[in-house]
């Protein structure tokens, strides 16, 4: 049932999604938008650990469930979330210093 | 056939919330685009097979990262008259990024990949079901009557294919110093945010 639709198919929207997460990254003047560019590359990374988790053949033994694909997924998620809170509160404390959220202002520290 | 159009929808809804958040120039806009994405992966999961993780990502990253995103936006709003929303090298990233996607695409659709055969679809389950308890050693230490009808209820769970059982069995048996870090990582993080986002 499952095998209808080829795994190469997961992993070209993947794919598409990490690609414009990652053009988002590098071009967005906003550093809010650099921060959802980053979300989209790690939304893109965990449709490929669920594709291999149900595509995949996994080495069965004792003691192992068979799921790391998924436990994955949800390590890169609660990462995602934490990295989300502490960026958007630097974006937010470094708008209160300078008054500007875009990347290029960020310049204090170039030598 | 079903499924393939069904795919299709929620991938489509995915890649195109995607173009929407980079294409959008309101970064208002484009956070309204990455919810739609956003959904459109939880129903990527869901054609998985990964029902849990649809329902963890509708919760987490539409309920809860989209909302902290729009409130950034809207505290560190400032007027985006006409001025560029993408810097000056948004053509040499799109080349780059086109390139990354073409080749893993490439890579994606020639590489040989050993598929599970379709009949093992249960063979993470039978190879469970060999050692209901897993390796926890506390587990079989304590093994009193109770324990025991626990374990024979799990096994019952287990073998009606449950993907929430078999997620929370993983997490607290072999995964479970990972779990623990990202418990200490989450703490970390939120008194992180707090300390940094009130001086």
């Amino acid at each position: 049932m499952e095998a209808s639709i080829p795994l190469w198919w997961y992993l070209l929207v993947a794919a598409a999604l990490f690609g414009t997460g990652l053009f988002g990254a590098l071009s967005r003047r906003n550093a809010v938008g650099v921060l959802m560019g980053i979300e989209l590359m790690l939304n893109g990374a965990n449709i490929n650990a669920v594709a291999f988790w149900r595509y995949i053949a996994v080495p069965s033994g004792a003691g192992l469930n068979g799921m790391d694909g998924q436990v994955f997924a949800i390590m890169v998620i609660a990462l995602a979330a934490a990295e989300a809170a502490v960026g958007l509160a630097l974006i937010i404390s470094i708008y209160r210093n300078r008054q500007s959220v875009l990347v290029e202002d960020f310049s204090t520290m170039r030598g | 056939m079903m499924e393939m159009l069904a795919f299709g929808l929620v991938a489509g809804v995915a890649v195109g919330g995607a173009i929407g958040v980079v294409a959008a120039r309101n970064v208002f806009v484009s956070a309204l685009w990455l919810v739609l994405s956003f959904i459109g992966v939880a129903g990527i999961y869901a054609i998985l097979g990964a029902d849990f993780l649809a329902a963890t990502q509708v919760l987490i990253y539409v309920g809860a990262i989209s909302v902290l995103i729009l409130f950034a936006v809207m505290l560190t709003h400032h007027v985006m008259g006409d001025e560029r929303s993408n810097n000056r090298q948004a053509f040499l990233a799109f080349i780059v990024s086109s390139s990354v996607v073409a080749a893993l695409g490439v890579l994606a659709y020639r590489t040989d990949w050993p598929i599970r055969p379709a009949d093992a679809g249960g063979s993470v389950v039978t190879a469970m079901r060999g050692d209901p308890a897993g390796s926890s050693a506390a587990s079989a230490a304590a093994q009193t009557g109770a324990s025991t009808a626990l374990t024979s209820t799990v096994d019952l769970a287990l073998n009606q294919d449950s993907n929430v059982v078999r997620l929370g069995q993983a997490l607290m048996t072999e995964h479970l110093l990972s779990f623990e870090i990202i418990s200490l990582v989450l703490l970390v993080a939120l008194i992180g945010a707090i300390v940094i986002a009130r001086d």
